[in-house]
């Protein structure tokens, strides 16, 4: 029998993949990365730590807000109504929130998700366990306290005082992580994957991310099978398939090749 | 009670509304043919039937606040009672039609950042010029710490520079209730209760509710005949309390605004003729709370603008969870824009915001009428 996460944390993943628009179904919640942006004090949907509900929400309210005419004022979505076609209808609404800056970061997915499945399982909020940092002030301090989910990066989850790494992979649970610190061609940014089932020789996981070949709409929140060929190699000797492409031409195994560590960590929270 | 001051006020009512109903007409013609309108580029309302709004003139403000100054002008004017009031309207109220008009004509605003001016302060080669950057550093300091409340920053008058003006006007409404009306004024009517002394904590107070109700007024004005009906209420509760008070001169003027607000809102009801505008707005809330500072019932402003407070208070609170809690409180404030999300009509939120307020005004007169 697989290991699964809590039924509402699947219900979240389950969310990301298909956002829960009232009329289109097939929505997959795209990937947004408030960096280059780098807004402040902004609503925390817009910075790319939203939940599948408050996408959906705002996705509304900007439409109707800014005159968009995707939804009207019931929340319908309101495109392609002479020739509803589901997959135009939901290309539709996909293209709506990329170009509005609606979606998920990859740390954002994992605590949206990680905070309802500590929540189900062991009633603790745990983006307020977090470790945030040492060198925040007061007023960090407090806003951290208010906007707890906003402060959770890799490095945040990454860091020892949070989670505990895992050597071996037959030890593997669901809510750990697989974490990719300094990845990509310019080792710049660093990446999070939750491992959402396992059975001792495939490991699943879900991640926010954005592939290079899927253009400016075909990234968004994704699910992948780790084949564990030999419980005593690494996490790279392993196979890796998403989307139809297994290891060399899988860019999250790309991306997790190029990482200056990569590493299975636990949360404390979790023991 | 005096009967004849109220057959007097009455008479002030008609006259002030017949003349706004002879003239509305003249002012629709001067909006269009100056082209002060509605534009669709920058405006953040819902699809679908507000999209009639665009073109719909602005500035029908200008309707109540020239007829209110001619009539009282004329009729009422002396300098104990009625040269503040409407002298801090008319400030308001330029305020107001200035922002109007760089909305229409203005050009967008260079906004230079705080650390900008740090280093032209540095690097400038004029000695003339790194001394203004000094000069200019403090106000630019100030923009920027209230920026977090504007929204979108347009063209028109920017939150700082109102709040400035805002400010004035308050200062010189305190300054006349301080020093002009005499040791009586320095003390706060409590309901059931009498008088509180207070002393110079009077000039705070009055700033306050000065620049706290004209912005709640003008916030409030985003729905035809929500400002203008919930006005008339506001201003006939204000002509009633004063004329219990035996304050003559200010049920006269009350009673003028009522009139003028009369031919405003008929023409302001759906579809708007034209709507109030800032100009309007920022005016008759600073008079609302003038008015109700100088008849001594300052702490009844919530009970007669309590329409116009909710919908500031929404605001507040929408900008509160935004920039602390990072989620919105209500699906868009101010608060009437969030029933019309959920799926209310402009008449429903209206009429029923209408009926509200009036209950609140009622309240208000009730618990004046306790001394």
């Amino acid at each position: 029998m697989p290991e699964t996460l809590s039924p509402a944390a699947q219900k979240i993943i389950q969310g990301y993949l298909s956002l829960p628009f009232a009329n289109v179904f097939g929505v997959r919640c795209p990937y947004f990365n408030n960096t280059k942006l780098g807004q402040r004090g902004q609503l925390k949907v817009l910075i790319g730590k939203g939940a599948p509900k408050e996408i959906v929400e705002e996705a509304k309210i900007i439409s109707i807000q800014y005159c968009k005419g995707i939804f009207n004022k019931d929340g319908l979505c309101d495109v392609h109504l002479d020739h509803p076609a589901p997959h135009e209808q939901a290309e539709c609404v996909r293209q709506f929130l990329v170009d509005n800056n609606l979606g998920v970061d990859c740390s954002g997915f994992v605590a949206n998700i990680l905070r309802a499945h500590f929540w189900e399982t062991k009633k603790i909020d745990f983006a307020r366990k977090l470790f945030i940092g040492n060198k925040i002030n007061l007023w960090r301090r407090f806003i951290a306290r208010l906007r707890p989910v906003e402060q959770i990066s890799v490095a945040v989850l990454a860091n020892d005082k949070n989670s505990q790494t895992i050597n071996n992979l037959a030890e593997v649970k669901p809510g750990d992580l697989i974490i990719m610190l300094k990845t990509g061609p310019n080792k710049n940014h660093n990446h999070a994957l939750l491992i959402t089932e396992t059975d001792g020789r495939k490991v699943k996981y879900a991640h926010a991310r954005a592939w290079s070949g899927e253009g400016k709409y075909g990234h968004g929140a994704a699910e992948g099978i780790i084949t564990v060929n030999d419980l005593n190699q690494g996490l790279l000797a392993q196979t890796w398939e998403e989307k139809g492409s297994v290891n060399q031409d899988n860019e999250t195994y790309v991306e997790a090749k190029q990482a200056e560590i990569l590493t299975i960590k636990r949360l404390w929270i979790s023991n | 009670m005096d009967i004849k001051l109220i057959q007097h006020a009455l008479t002030y009512l008609l006259f002030s509304a017949i003349g706004a109903f002879i003239w509305a007409p003249l002012l629709t013609k001067i909006l269009y043919k100056y082209k002060i309108t509605r534009r669709d580029e920058f405006d953040f309302t819902i699809k679908g039937d507000r999209n009639k709004k665009i073109g719909t003139p602005i500035m029908g403000g200008l309707l109540v606040i020239i007829t209110v100054t001619v009539v009282t002008m004329l009729f009422n004017w002396n300098r104990e009672n009625t040269y503040v009031p409407i002298g801090v309207m008319g400030i308001a109220a330029l305020l107001g039609a200035t922002d109007d008009l760089l909305n229409i004509f203005g050009k967008k605003r260079r906004e230079r950042k705080i650390s900008h001016i740090l280093n032209l302060i540095k690097v400038h080669k004029k000695w003339r010029m790194r001394l203004w950057y000094v000069l200019i550093l403090p106000w630019e300091a100030f923009r920027k710490s209230v920026s977090i409340f504007g929204s979108h920053p347009g063209r028109g008058i920017q939150v700082h520079e109102k709040l400035f003006f805002q400010f004035l006007a308050g200062a010189i409404t305190a300054w006349w209730i301080y020093f002009k009306l005499g040791v009586q004024w320095h003390s706060l009517w409590i309901p059931f209760d009498g008088q509180v002394g207070v002393g110079w904590w009077i000039i705070p107070i009055v700033i306050f509710f000065v620049m706290f109700t004209a912005n709640a007024v003008n916030i409030a004005d985003g729905l035809d005949g929500l400002a203008g009906g919930s006005l008339i209420i506001t201003f006939l509760g204000l002509m009633i309390i004063s004329w219990t008070e035996g304050r003559v001169s200010f049920t006269l003027l009350n009673a003028t605004v009522v009139g003028a607000l009369i031919a405003y809102t008929y023409f302001n009801i759906k579809p708007a003729r034209f709507q109030m505008g800032d100009v309007g707005s920022l005016g008759l809330g600073a008079l609302l709370a003038i008015n109700a500072i100088a008849i001594n019932r300052t702490v009844l402003i919530p009970f007669l603008g309590f329409i116009f407070y909710i919908e500031i208070i929404s605001v507040i609170i929408q900008v509160f969870c935004r920039r602390l809690l990072g989620r919105r409180f209500f699906k868009m404030a101010p608060i009437h824009h969030h029933f019309e999300f959920r799926g209310w009509s402009e008449e429903k939120i209206v009429m029923r915001f209408w009926l509200i307020h009036a209950f609140f005004v009622i309240i208000a007169i009730w618990m004046s009428l306790y001394k």
